[in-house]
C-alpha cells in the first residue's frame, strides 16, 4: 500500500513540473486617451482679396469666381459651417456722397447641403456640412458677385465670419 | 524475507523521492522557463489641447520595459490592446509600440514599430537559451497615431496586454 502511495506521489510531482513548462504567461500595461471637442477652421482667399469689375460685361453679368475660398476643416465630431457678413452693407469708399449703399446680399456662395448659390447677410447662413466621417476635409467654394448697374464706383469693404459650430 | 526486501526498496524511493522533490524545487525555481513582465517607466496618458495636434502622432518616449526570462525554448512575444468605449474601427492601430533598445544580441525583430489592435501582434522572436536562464530587457516608446477619422470626445482607457509563447 504504501508502495502504491509512493508511486502516485511521485507521478503527481512529474505531471506537475510538465505543465510549468507548457503555459505561456502574459502581462499587461495600462493607459489612457483623452479627447475632447476639437474643432479647427482655416480659411483661405484663393483670388486675393480684391475683386474687381473691369468691364460692363462683369456688372451685366456679375462675376462668378470657382474656388474663391478655400476653407479647411479639422473637426472629430459632426460640424457645420456658417458664413455671414460683418454688416448688412459694404463699408464704402466712393465719391458721390449720395451713393446708395451696396448690400452684402450681392456676394452669394455656393453651399454643399444643396448646392445652390446663398446670398450673404449679416446673419449667419449654413454653408458647409461634414459629408464624411473624415477628420481634415478641405472645400472649395464658388462665389458670386452681381452688384448691377445700381450703385456707385468705388472701393466696397466687408468682412466675412466663418464659424464651424459641432452638431 | 519481506522485511529485508522493503527495506532497499524503501530506501531506494526515498533517494528517487529526494531526487524528484530536489528536481521539481528546481523547476519551481526557473517556473516560468519563459516568463514576460512589463514595466510602465512614464504613465502612459495622452491627452490632446486642440484640433492640430490629432494630425501629428504623440509620443510617449521610454513608456515601457518589458523584460524577459527565456531557457528551453524559442519565444515568441505577442502584444494587443483592448480600448474602453472605443470601437475597433476607430481603435485599430491607433497605438503603436516603438523599439528604442534591448539588451539581448540575438532577438529577432521584425519592424521596430507595430501597430497595436485587437489581434496579438508579433513584437518579437528570442531564441532559447540551452545552458542557462536569460534575462532580457526591451525598451518601447508608446505613439499615438495620427487620427484620420473623427472620433467621438471622451475619456479612453486602454490595455496592452503582452504574451510570451513557446513557438
Amino acid at each position: 500500500m504504501k508502495f502504491v502511495l509512493t508511486i502516485v506521489l511521485i507521478l503527481t510531482g512529474l505531471a506537475g513540473a510538465t505543465q510549468q513548462a507548457s503555459q505561456s504567461y502574459n502581462a499587461t500595461a495600462t493607459g489612457s486617451i483623452y479627447i475632447p471637442t476639437l474643432q479647427s477652421i482655416n480659411i483661405d482667399l484663393l483670388h486675393g482679396e480684391t475683386i474687381q469689375f473691369a468691364n460692363a460685361e462683369a456688372y451685366d453679368k456679375g462675376q462668378l469666381l470657382p474656388a474663391f475660398i478655400r476653407a479647411t476643416v479639422i473637426s472629430n465630431v459632426p460640424y457645420l459651417v456658417s458664413v455671414m457678413a460683418s454688416g448688412p452693407v459694404f463699408s464704402a469708399t466712393v465719391a458721390d456722397p449720395e451713393a446708395l449703399p451696396m448690400p452684402v446680399s450681392i456676394i452669394s456662395m455656393r453651399d454643399n447641403i444643396n448646392n445652390q448659390f446663398v446670398n450673404l447677410s449679416a446673419n449667419s447662413k449654413p454653408l458647409l456640412i461634414n459629408k464624411t466621417n473624415q477628420l481634415r476635409s478641405v472645400y472649395t467654394i464658388d462665389a458670386n458677385f452681381n452688384p448691377g448697374w445700381t450703385y456707385s464706383g468705388g472701393q466696397y469693404n466687408t468682412t466675412l465670419i466663418f464659424t464651424l459650430t459641432a452638431q | 524475507m519481506t522485511a529485508s526486501y522493503c527495506l532497499p526498496v524503501r530506501q531506494f524511493l526515498l533517494l528517487l523521492m529526494c531526487a524528484l522533490w530536489f528536481h521539481n524545487s528546481q523547476a519551481q525555481d526557473d517556473a516560468p522557463f519563459n516568463k514576460v513582465t512589463v514595466s510602465v517607466l512614464n504613465p502612459m496618458h495622452f491627452s490632446y489641447s486642440n484640433a492640430m495636434e490629432l494630425l501629428q502622432p504623440k509620443v510617449i518616449h521610454n513608456a515601457l520595459e518589458l523584460a524577459v526570462k527565456i531557457k528551453q525554448e524559442n519565444t515568441g512575444v505577442y502584444a494587443q490592446v483592448n480600448y474602453s468605449g472605443l470601437s475597433e474601427d476607430l481603435a485599430s492601430n491607433l497605438l503603436s509600440l516603438r523599439l528604442t533598445s534591448k539588451t539581448s544580441p540575438d532577438a529577432v525583430v521584425s519592424n521596430t514599430t507595430v501597430p497595436l489592435s485587437a489581434v496579438p501582434a508579433l513584437v518579437f522572436m528570442q531564441p532559447r537559451s540551452i545552458r542557462e536562464t536569460k534575462h532580457y530587457s526591451f525598451y518601447y516608446d508608446l505613439i499615438l497615431n495620427p487620427v484620420t477619422t473623427m472620433i467621438p470626445p471622451g475619456n479612453y482607457s486602454f490595455s496592452i496586454n503582452f504574451t510570451i509563447t513557446a513557438e
